[in-house]
């Protein structure tokens, strides 16, 4: 209310409508802490993430019995502290799925636009190709990729990926389709803009909100699917430490070490979460339809 | 309306065709040889491995393979799995119940709970339960279901033993005829006291673990959509009419608030068959998730690909059943389309 | 009721199968399993959960006794062994019946040299109806080298089958008590046959047994109940239960809560857990395996004897045995077993030193920092829990005197091929032994294995080698546990591999149950096993 002078600018409607909404502002801040963490790991976290205190394995947090006031958070079934694991963590975690996003983001703005613009033939072609990898559910497509390539982080960026187009895609072709029979598009068609210029400059900068919308959530999404590709053994090698793989590889202890499981699934939880009311409130503040609500 | 089903099954066509040839590349680009990746320490001599190989006709040229395959296809023929030497369909078959069942009672769950709980935080906007509501919905969306599952038999089964770890039935007790593969059903049909009630306490968690992504997001757009149809004239003139709420919101907001949240549950389908591969394999549930997971680890050629097969073709079948029932309660829908 | 249910699981193949009602009241053992056998006809089957599932319905002509390796009668009463061993003639048990009422078959006729011969020559003769029948995989027929020991396999009269071989070979006997010749029906085959679905046959088994297959659904359980008119030791309780459980922490949850009674391969990490409860106990027996870490000597500088010291002296063995095997395995310091005979305890084990291994390595001529491979198990083996968070920590110790080493796998079959081509520099792998013989792990390191074969360090050293192929043709027990000793140290001096653990196999069960022996070859049995 105080910045009432500012409302005018479309960034500034922008941040009043989401500022209000206080899950997205709390998400928002979860998600700078994570980013720093995933920034500074090296002068964060105590520990480096692969160093193995020999004889300090399987270690519980410092408030749980038995705790060790150098590993906060206990360490793992090889002595490397949980909290230096789990920071470092965040940047592949953070790493996957902004890969993905940018990935799926490029080629699915540029496939959209080529299906949206050439029609006929190629536009038929690519949403079957699209429906194809929709029809497969995405999890057996992701491990079947995986398989194909070996398992490890850049695979496991290219699979997720895959999987993701789709939505990208389709999202992409539905707008530029929508835009084209617009007035302003007709307009500048005869103002002689070529297709290029049509496509990038005057048609996708008008789809990009929900895209925009769609790219933040995918980033969560490619992070819960990464996970379960480590989960199932098929993401990130060692000795990186990736929370899926991390998860995995502790399952063995979820019964006699429950807290070595326990961590890694609610850092996921907890990035996936900011990520997710981040991304409604930029939903909700970029959708003049639902700002209202 | 049936012209329409034609029309949509004729165009899934050369997407299955195309899917067919995908699958069949692809796992055939999967390093590791169904025959070697068998054999124990001892390994296979090459001789063997070459008549083996011969026998399976792996050593066809990719091309004959692949219009073998299409023509047994074409004959209702999906081949034999290489590790059992039991054909795809009857494995499949057999399997398959399980998995229905799990997906059918996880998205029951979804609903029936998602829908009411979307309506009233919808209704009763800014209350706590809205909020309350709202916050449980972003973190069930954002659940890793593997973790969660794990994390349930922990405390439900192991810290307060009020279901059991895994399986479908208590197998020390129970024993009897399966002639549906549903498990419910055929505990149901056989007079065995007690059998439908320890089925339904097995179907529980697993039950609630892949519901739980389903639920958030059905929650959530009930919820929107609910708030958008509330709004509108119609309901208005409902009010204005002097209908009781309950009448408004049943009788006119509802039912038009539903027709996007069937298209999400229509999308959710897809996912609910990639969630059950993790619910599947954490509850040990003898279903099709996990058979496919463990043909890529054995190379099973012949169930990977009748498997993808058919499971995306269930799964285009369920998305044109959730558009025709889309155009059923929108009838405005069936020209566009 | 029955025939209904026949003619649809006739039409499934392998659905579920009902014969009779089962009286809810019977005595019940569940045995939490962990997956879906390959086939119920063992000879086609290359895996122990596969073997577990089919032992229930078979019997062989020789027998393990239950609980040890020693070999004893089995459907054969006795045998004659003549022209200098190359001739053994089986008297074979009367009166033996086949499980009645299996799939709609009714034996005619008792047990006889017919059904032998069904079962060898199923395996043996590429003109025998059944040889394609179901893939026609007969894995452990081959590698245990039959079709090279035998000549024929002839019946005199209904009840003496004689077998002629190439060569002496007293270890066969042992070869028949295994899994893979088991004797079927063969009057159930010819049923099939006629009725024109011999698939049925690897599907839904008829043998003699001490129990007989009830019903079988895949990745979900399987079912046997009582033979109660079986020859040898009979089952204890009505019915027997295989629940399919894959996950090692859903097994020891449903042990806890009494949904079973016996839990195959419990987790190195819950074992404490699983000793402290009460309603549960806990058996262990060491394993017939090894694992080690192979050096590739062809590939510099492992080529230098002083190196591969050098490597065992780097690594922590101690903390590998305790965080890897979590108490499931006792440290290796040779190729065979302790239990094995012949084996030399006196060879001193390499003890851990990362200053002297940095000495010895400088001394060698190398420098550091050192880029090396290692090749890490892509899969979990009865000899190796975890390759991966093994080979983890064997980098952090190499690390610390200048190697570093990047860590490699592939899919395991892959993985096994690339080694025995040499691709590697350094590598884990292992062995499980078959049937008891010394020869049987020893021949790992010789020259025979070195080329392409399952000798991945490529070490071919004569001393060693002499030895190796002089002992396998000595029938003297104590001349060839001589022999082996003497291989034992030069293999410890030479260092072609770093020697691991020899696992150590628990099981776990609830304390109602009585009367189980622990198989040394991994097998479980359960005749003569009781729930109180």
């Amino acid at each position: 209310m105080a910045r009432k002078e500012s409302a005018s600018s479309p960034w500034g409607d922008f941040w009043s409508a989401f500022s209000q909404n206080r899950g997205a502002v709390g998400g928002l801040i979860i998600l700078l802490i994570i980013i720093t963490l995933a920034l500074f790991a090296e002068w964060i976290a105590p520990y480096s993430a692969t160093e193995q205190f020999r004889g300090m394995t399987k270690l519980p947090p410092i408030w749980a019995e038995g705790g060790n006031p150098h590993y906060l958070l206990g360490t793992d079934a090889l002595g490397r502290d949980m909290l230096s694991r789990l920071i470092f963590g965040a940047r592949i975690s953070l790493f996957i799925g902004l890969s993905v996003m940018i990935v799926s983001v490029i080629v699915g703005i540029v496939l959209g636009l080529i299906a949206a613009f050439l029609g006929g033939v190629v536009d038929s072609v690519l949403m079957r190709i699209m429906d194809l990898i929709m029809s497969i559910p995405s999890l057996v497509l992701a491990i079947l990729v995986v398989s194909i390539l070996g398992p490890s982080l850049t695979n496991t960026i290219v699979a997720v990926s895959v999987v993701y187009l789709p939505n990208y895609v389709r999202l992409v072709r539905g707008s530029a389709l929508a835009e084209m029979g617009k007035d302003y598009i007709i307009a500048s068609k005869v103002a002689g803009a070529g297709p290029i210029r049509l496509m990038f400059v005057t048609i996708l900068p008008n789809c990009l909100a929900p895209l925009i919308v769609q790219a933040a959530l995918g980033v969560s999404n490619a992070i819960l699917e990464a996970a379960a590709l480590g989960f199932l053994g098929l993401g990130a090698q060692p000795p990186t430490p990736e929370w899926g793989a991390m998860l995995a590889d502790a399952r063995e202890f979820i019964r006699s070490n429950p807290w070595i499981v326990t961590l890694p699934g609610l850092a996921i939880l907890i990035s996936v979460v900011s990520i997710n009311l981040f991304g409604d409130g930029l939903r909700d503040a970029l959708d003049p339809k639902l700002r209202r609500s | 309306m049936i012209k329409f089903i034609l029309r949509r099954l004729f165009l899934t066509l050369p997407t299955f065709v195309a899917l067919m040839f995908v699958t069949f590349i692809a796992i055939r680009l999967v390093p590791g040889d169904p025959v070697e990746v068998r054999t124990g320490e001892h390994g296979i001599s090459p001789e063997r491995l070459a008549y083996f190989r011969h026998e399976l006709g792996l050593d066809q040229p990719v091309w004959k393979q692949f219009l073998d395959y299409v023509w047994k296809l074409l004959h209702g023929d999906f081949g034999v799995s290489l590790s059992s030497n039991v054909k795809v369909l009857t494995e499949f078959l057999t399997l398959f119940p399980a998995t229905l069942e799990l997906a059918f009672a996880g998205m029951l769950f979804a609903v029936v709970l998602g829908v009411p709980a979307g309506v009233i935080a919808a209704v009763k906007r800014g209350s706590w339960f809205d909020h309350t509501l709202m916050g449980a919905a972003v973190a069930g969306f954002s659940m890793p279901i593997f973790w969660w599952g794990l994390l349930l038999i922990m405390l439900v089964s192991e810290g307060w033993g009020l279901t059991p770890v895994s399986g479908r039935i208590d197998m020390i007790k129970y024993y009897f005829d399966a002639p549906t593969g549903f498990m419910l059903i055929d505990s149901l049909l056989s007079d065995q006291k007690g059998a439908f009630s320890s089925t339904l306490h097995h179907l529980v968690l697993p039950m609630i673990v892949l519901g739980t992504v389903p639920l958030a997001v059905i929650a959530r757009m009930t919820r929107s959509s609910m708030l958008e149809v509330l709004s509108e004239d119609y309901v208005r003139t409902a009010r204005a009419k002097g209908l009781s709420e309950f009448r408004v919101i049943t009788l006119h907001a509802l039912r038009n608030a539903l027709i996007p949240v069937v298209t999400v549950i229509g999308l959710q389908v897809g996912g609910l068959l990639a969630g059950a591969v993790l619910t599947e394999t954490i509850f040990s549930w003898p279903g099709v998730g996990k058979w496919l997971i463990d043909s890529i680890g054995r190379r099973d050629y012949p169930i990977l690909q009748g498997g993808i097969l058919l499971i995306s073709f269930l799964v285009i079948l369920i998305n044109l059943f959730i558009d025709v029932l889309y155009g059923a309660i929108n009838p405005r829908i069936r020209h566009g389309a | 009721m029955i025939n209904k249910t026949l003619k649809h699981a006739a039409g499934l193949g392998l659905a579920v199968l009902m014969l009779g009602a089962t009286a809810v009241s019977a005595k019940t053992l569940v045995y939490c399993s962990e997956g879906s056998p390959e086939s119920f006809t063992p000879a086609m089957n290359g895996t122990g959960t596969s073997f577990d599932a089919n032992r229930p319905v078979f019997d062989k002509l020789t027998a393990f006794e239950r609980g040890g390796t020693n070999v004893g009668p089995g459907l054969a009463t006795s045998w004659d062994v003549t022209d200098g061993g190359k001739t053994l003639t089986f008297h074979l048990r009367k009166g033996v019946k086949f499980h009645s009422g299996v799939n709609g078959f009714k034996p005619t006729r008792d047990f006889n040299a017919d059904d032998v011969l069904f079962s060898f020559n199923r395996q043996w003769k590429d003109t025998h109806p059944y040889f394609k029948v179901s893939g026609g995989k007969y894995d452990y027929f081959n590698d245990m080298d039959m079709p090279a020991l035998l000549d024929t396999i002839e019946k005199t009269d209904d009840y003496t089958v004689v077998m002629k071989l190439k060569e002496p070979n007293m270890p066969i006997l042992a070869n028949l008590a295994m899994d893979f010749a088991s004797i079927h029906s063969a009057e159930y085959a010819d049923m099939l046959l006629k009725a024109g679905k011999p698939e049925q046959f690897d599907q839904i088994p008829v043998g003699t047994g001490p129990f007989s297959f009830v019903a079988y659904q895949k990745d979900a359980m399987i079912r046997f109940k009582k033979n109660p008119d079986y020859f040898g030791e009979k089952a204890l309780v009505d019915d027997l239960v295989f629940a399919i459980t894959p996950d090692p922490t859903a097994r020891l949850s449903k042990l806890k809560a009494g949904e079973c009674h016996f839990a195959i391969a419990p987790r190195p990490a819950d074992l404490e857990e699983i000793k402290k409860d009460k309603a549960l106990s806990l058996i262990s027996q060491s394993g017939l395996n090894v694992s080690y870490w192979a050096f590739n000597t062809e590939k510099p500088p492992f080529d230098k004897k002083e190196v591969r010291q050098a490597f065992n002296m780097a690594i922590d063995h101690d903390a590998l045995i305790k965080e890897v095997f979590l108490g499931s395995g006792s440290s290796a310091k040779n190729l065979i077993p302790p239990t094995l005979w012949s084996y030399n305890d006196k060879v001193p084990a390499y003890s851990f030193d990362p200053e002297k291994a940095k000495a010895m390595l400088k001394a060698a001529g190398v420098t550091t920092p050192l880029e090396i491979d290692l090749w890490y198990l892509p899969v979990q083996r009865p000899y190796n829990p975890n390759g991966k968070r093994m080979a983890e920590m064997m980098q952090a110790d190499l690390a610390k005197i200048g190697v570093n080493a990047k860590l490699v796998t592939y899919e395991w079959g892959e993985y096994r091929k690339r080694m025995q081509k040499g691709e590697h520099m350094t590598g884990q792998l292992g062995w499980t032994g078959d049937n008891g013989d010394p020869d049987n792990f020893f021949f790992l390191r010789g020259c025979a294995a070195a080329k392409g074969g399952l000798n991945v360090t490529k070490w071919c050293n004569k001393e060693y080698d002499d030895r190796l192929n002089k002992a396998k043709s000595l029938s003297d027990i104590k001349e060839r546990t001589k022999l082996y000793e003497e291989m034992q140290v030069i293999e410890q001096q030479e260092a072609p591999d770093m020697k691991i653990a020899h696992s150590i196999v628990f099981e776990a069960m609830r304390a109602e149950v009585t009367g189980y022996k622990q198989s040394p070859f991994g097998s479980h049995e359960f005749q003569g096993v009781d729930v109180k």
